[in-house]
C-alpha cells in the first residue's frame, strides 16, 4: 500500500490524538516556554490522569467528574514538585525526576495494581454514548468533541494570561527580580505555575483514557519529550508571528508531531524504533533551546 | 530612619581567601536623606545595599527600619516598602512583557493579585502621564515590548515601574553605569527629581565622583568596609571634586597625596570618626 494513502487513512486518528495531546502541549508550555522549568513530572502526572479517570469510570462516575478529578491529582503531582524544588532547593531536573518516580507507584496503586486497566465499550465516555456525541455525526463526533476541549482549555489560558496572576507568572519565568521587586514570593509563583502545567497534563491524560479506554502503567514515558517536540514545533513555526496566539502554535504543533510519527509509521518504521527518533529528536531541540538561550540574552 | 547596627559580612568562611568585609559596621540614614555613596570595587557598596534589601544574610548585627529590626524579613517582604533599581537596566523589567504590561504589573504590586484583568483601561492615561515627563516618547509605544528599548529607555521604565507605588527607601546600585553620558545625565536628573518629589530616602552608588557631588544632601566614601569619608548640608556643599578625587586615589594607590596624604597613610581609616 501506498505511503500516503496509509498516511491520509490514519489522519482522522492523528488529529484527535494531535488535539489531545495538544493539552498537554499547553501544560509543558507553562513550565518550559513561560518558567524555563523542564518538568519531568509529566511523565508520571499523564498517567496520573489516566490512571484516576479509569479507576473513577470503573467506579461509575460521570465522565467530566473523572476528567475534574484526573486535573485536581495533576495539580497535587505539581504541588509536590514546586514544594519540593522551591522549599528544599532541589535541583529542577530532579524533583521533576523524584515526583516522576514515586507517581509511577502511586498510579499502580490507584489502578488498583494492575499494569493495565481497560474500560469496556458500552461505557460512557465524553466521547461516547453521550447525548452530544450522539448527536455529532459519526465519523467526526471524537474530532470535534477533542477539538472543543483544545479550544476551551486555550481560552482559559489565553485569559488566565491577562489577569494579574498570569502577568505575574510571565513575569516570572522571565525576571524573577521584578517578581521579588512586586513585593510577591516568586517561589510562590513558581510552584503555581507547576501546578497549573500538571492538571493540564493530567487532564490530557484522562482524556486519551477516556478515548482508548485504556490505562497502562508505562503511557507516561517520553511525555516531556512529546510535549516539548510539540511546544518548538509550534512556536518555531510561527516565529515571528505576533498574529497567532503561544497556545494557538501550540495546538498546532502538537498536531504537525503527532503527524510527524504517523507519517513515520506509514514509512514502514517499527514502534520500536520510534524511541530513536524521540531520543534524537530530543537532542535536536535540547540543542535549539541553547541557541534559543544565547539569542535571549543578548535580548 | 534606617540603621545598620554591628553588622558583620565575612566572604568565603573557613576558606584560605576568607574576607571580613564588615565588621561592626553601624550607619544611620535619616529619612528623605539622599545618600550618594562612593568607594572602589569591593569597598562593600554593594554588599551594604544588599543587606539592606535582604539579598545577602549579615553574620551579626541587625537592619533596622524605622526602630523596627527587619534582619529576619526576607527580600520580597522588604521590597513592600524598598524599591531597587540595578546597574543592569534589564533587570528592573520584564523584557517579553510590553511597556503597558510592565506598568500594570508594577501597578498591581499594591493590590491582590488574582484573577482580574492585569490591565485596567481606566489606568491607561495615568500611565502615559507617568511618562510623559522622561521626554523619551514612551508614552506613545505602549504596546513595545521592554526587552526592545534601548538601556536608556528601560532604565528610565524601571525607574517609573519602581516608585510607581508608594515606597519609602529607594536604592539605586550604580543605576546609570551602564548608559553613555548623555542618558545618564538624563536619568540622573529623572532620579533627582523623584527623590524630591515622592521623598524617598535614597542610598544611590555611584562611580561618577561628579554626580556624588551634585547630586544628594549626604556623601559618603568607603573603603574596605569602613566609612573613610561621611559629609553632610555644608560639608557636603563646599567640598571640591579635586579634593574628594584626591581622597579616592590616596586609599587606593600606592602613593597618598594629600587630603593630609590621605588621613596620614589612613591608620585604620580614622576619618570613620570625622
Amino acid at each position: 500500500m501506498n505511503i500516503f494513502a496509509t498516511f491520509f487513512a490514519a489522519l482522522p486518528a492523528t488529529i484527535e490524538q494531535g488535539l489531545i495531546y495538544a493539552v498537554l502541549a499547553m501544560g509543558i508550555m507553562i513550565t518550559y516556554t513561560i518558567l524555563d522549568f523542564p518538568d519531568l513530572t509529566v511523565d508520571g502526572s499523564f498517567p496520573l490522569g489516566a490512571a484516576v479517570t479509569a479507576s473513577l469510570m470503573l467506579s461509575g462516575w460521570h465522565p467530566i467528574a473523572c476528567l475534574i478529578m484526573s486535573a485536581l491529582a495533576g495539580a497535587v503531582a505539581g504541588l509536590a514538585t514546586g514544594l519540593i524544588h522551591v522549599k528544599l532547593k532541589v535541583r529542577d531536573l530532579f524533583s521533576g525526576v523524584i515526583v516522576m518516580t514515586g507517581l509511577y507507584a502511586i498510579n499502580l496503586r490507584i489502578a488498583g495494581g494492575s499494569a493495565l486497566r481497560t474500560i469496556p465499550r458500552t461505557a460512557t465516555t465524553i466521547f461516547r454514548n453521550n447525548p452530544l456525541a450522539d448527536v455529532l455525526p459519526q465519523g467526526v463526533s471524537v474530532v470535534a468533541i477533542a477539538l472543543l476541549i483544545a479550544l476551551i482549555v486555550k481560552l482559559l489560558l489565553d485569559w488566565f494570561f491577562t489577569t494579574r496572576y498570569g502577568y505575574l507568572l510571565r513575569a516570572a519565568g522571565d525576571n524573577e527580580r521584578v517578581v521579588t521587586s512586586l513585593a510577591r514570593d516568586k517561589g510562590n509563583v513558581k510552584i503555581a505555575g507547576l501546578v497549573i502545567a500538571n492538571a493540564l497534563v493530567a487532564l490530557s491524560g484522562g482524556i486519551l483514557c477516556q478515548q482508548q479506554r485504556l490505562f497502562e502503567a508505562s503511557m507516561g514515558t517520553g511525555t516531556l519529550v512529546l510535549g516539548l517536540a510539540s511546544v518548538i514545533i509550534g512556536v518555531n513555526l510561527f516565529r515571528g508571528s505576533n498574529l497567532i496566539k503561544r497556545t494557538t502554535q501550540v495546538i498546532i504543533g502538537a498536531i504537525l508531531y503527532k503527524a510527524c510519527v504517523s507519517f513515520a509509521i506509514a514509512c514502514g518504521m517499527r514502534p520500536g524504533d520510534l524511541k530513536l527518533i524521540t531520543s534524537a529528536l530530543f537532542l535536536l531541540i535540547l540543542a535549539a533551546g541553547q541557541m534559543k538561550k544565547k539569542e535571549k540574552q543578548y535580548a | 530612619m534606617l540603621e545598620l547596627k554591628g553588622v558583620q559580612k565575612t566572604f568565603g568562611t573557613a576558606t584560605a581567601r576568607e574576607v571580613r568585609l564588615f565588621d561592626n559596621f553601624n550607619l544611620t540614614i535619616a529619612d528623605k536623606e539622599f545618600v550618594s555613596l562612593v568607594g572602589s570595587n569591593g569597598s562593600g557598596k554593594t554588599t551594604l545595599l544588599n543587606i539592606i534589601c535582604g539579598s545577602l544574610p549579615q553574620d551579626k548585627g541587625s537592619v533596622v527600619m524605622d526602630g523596627r529590626d527587619i534582619s529576619g524579613q526576607k527580600e520580597y517582604v522588604r521590597a513592600r516598602r524598598i524599591g531597587r533599581i540595578h546597574q543592569n537596566p534589564a533587570w528592573g523589567t520584564v523584557g517579553n512583557m510590553t511597556i503597558l504590561e510592565n506598568l500594570s504589573l508594577a501597578d498591581n504590586k499594591q493590590r491582590r493579585m488574582g484573577f482580574r484583568q492585569g490591565t485596567d483601561p481606566r489606568r491607561v492615561e495615568y500611565y502615559k502621564e507617568l511618562l510623559r515627563p522622561l521626554g523619551l516618547g514612551l508614552e506613545n509605544m505602549l504596546s513595545a515590548r521592554a526587552g526592545s528599548l534601548s538601556g536608556g529607555e528601560r532604565q528610565a521604565l524601571a525607574m517609573v515601574t519602581a516608585t510607581m507605588t508608594p515606597v519609602d527607601f529607594l536604592i539605586l546600585d550604580e543605576h546609570t553605569a551602564a548608559l553613555d553620558p548623555q542618558t545618564a545625565e538624563t536619568i540622573m536628573t529623572l532620579t533627582d527629581r523623584l527623590v524630591r518629589e515622592k521623598g524617598l530616602t535614597t542610598i544611590m552608588i555611584t562611580h561618577n565622583l561628579r554626580y556624588a557631588l551634585a547630586v544628594g544632601d549626604r556623601l559618603i566614601m568607603m573603603h574596605k568596609g569602613k566609612i573613610v569619608l561621611d559629609k553632610k548640608g555644608e560639608d557636603k556643599m563646599t567640598m571640591q571634586p579635586g579634593e574628594l578625587l584626591q581622597l579616592f586615589g590616596g586609599f587606593n594607590y600606592e602613593t597618598p597625596r594629600t587630603s593630609e596624604e590621605t588621613y596620614a597613610a589612613y591608620p585604620q581609616f580614622e576619618a570613620a570618626a570625622r
